[in-house]
C-alpha cells in the first residue's frame, strides 16, 4: 500500500486497490497511549431490497490526500490525541470489504473516542469522493459517503 | 499457534479468554458482520509510562481477586 502522507504522528495511505486496516494499525505510533479507537467503515451487502453487488468509489486523489492529513492535523491538535492514521478505498469494494480506517491513538479513552467521531463525520463531510452503488437491480450515483 | 479459548459466544456475542496473549486481529474477524456498515473497536494497552516511572508490565491479578472478593460479598 503506498504510503503518501506521514508526519511523525500522521500516516494517510492511499489504498487503490486493498485496504489493510491491520497493517495501518500497527504503524500507528502508540508510545505513551493506553488507549485506540478504531473506526472501520464497510460495505453493506443490502440496500433496501437489493442486493448490493459492490460500491465503486472515485477520488481527486490529490486532493484527498491533503483534506485526510489536514483532518488528522487538526484532530491531534484539537482533540490532543497523540496519532492518527487514515486510509479510504478508491475503486471496486465489495460487501463487507472494507472502505475506510481510521485509528487513533492517545493517552487516555475520551479523547481517542470523540477524535475518531469527529474524524469520520468530517471525512464524510470534506473528502473529494464519489460513491457508485452497483446492486442486483441497477446502479446509481449516491450523493455523499453515506 | 496459539489457541485462545472461546468461553461465550451466542449468534451476535463472542466472548474469549485471553489469559496469555489478546488477539485483537482475530476477534475482529470473527465478529459477525451481515449487513453491517461500521465497526468501532477500543482497544486499551498498557502505557509505558506511568508519572515518571516506567512501566514494566501490567498484572491483572489483584483486579480478579478483587472481583471474586465484590462477588462473594453479593452471593
Amino acid at each position: 500500500m503506498p504510503r503518501i502522507g506521514m508526519g511523525d504522528n500522521i500516516i494517510i495511505e492511499e489504498a487503490p486497490d486493498f485496504l489493510d486496516t491491520n497493517a495501518l494499525l500497527e504503524k500507528l505510533p502508540k508510545q505513551g497511549c493506553g488507549a485506540i479507537v478504531s473506526f472501520l467503515g464497510i460495505t453493506r451487502g443490502q440496500d433496501g431490497d437489493a442486493e448490493v453487488l459492490r460500491l465503486e468509489f472515485d477520488a481527486w486523489q490529490n486532493k484527498l490526500t491533503s483534506v485526510l492529513e489536514a483532518l488528522a492535523k487538526r484532530a491531534i491538535d484539537d482533540f490532543s490525541v497523540t496519532a492518527v492514521a487514515m486510509s479510504h478505498r478508491t475503486g471496486s469494494v465489495g460487501p463487507e470489504e472494507p472502505i475506510v480506517a481510521i485509528h487513533v491513538a492517545s493517552p487516555h479513552r475520551k479523547e481517542a473516542f470523540h477524535a475518531c467521531h469527529w474524524l469520520i463525520d468530517e471525512l464524510k463531510k470534506q473528502a473529494p469522493l464519489w460513491k457508485k452503488e452497483v446492486t442486483s437491480k441497477g446502479e446509481s450515483w449516491k450523493a455523499g459517503l453515506g | 499457534m496459539m489457541r485462545m479459548p472461546r468461553i461465550g459466544m451466542g449468534g451476535n456475542i463472542i466472548i474469549e479468554e485471553a489469559p496469555d496473549f489478546l488477539d485483537t486481529n482475530a476477534l475482529l474477524e470473527k465478529l459477525p458482520k451481515q449487513g453491517c456498515g461500521a465497526i468501532v473497536s477500543f482497544l486499551g494497552i498498557t502505557r509505558g509510562q506511568d508519572g515518571d516511572a516506567n512501566d514494566a508490565y501490567a498484572s491483572h491479578r489483584y483486579g480478579r481477586q478483587y472481583y471474586h472478593r465484590r462477588s462473594a460479598r453479593f452471593s
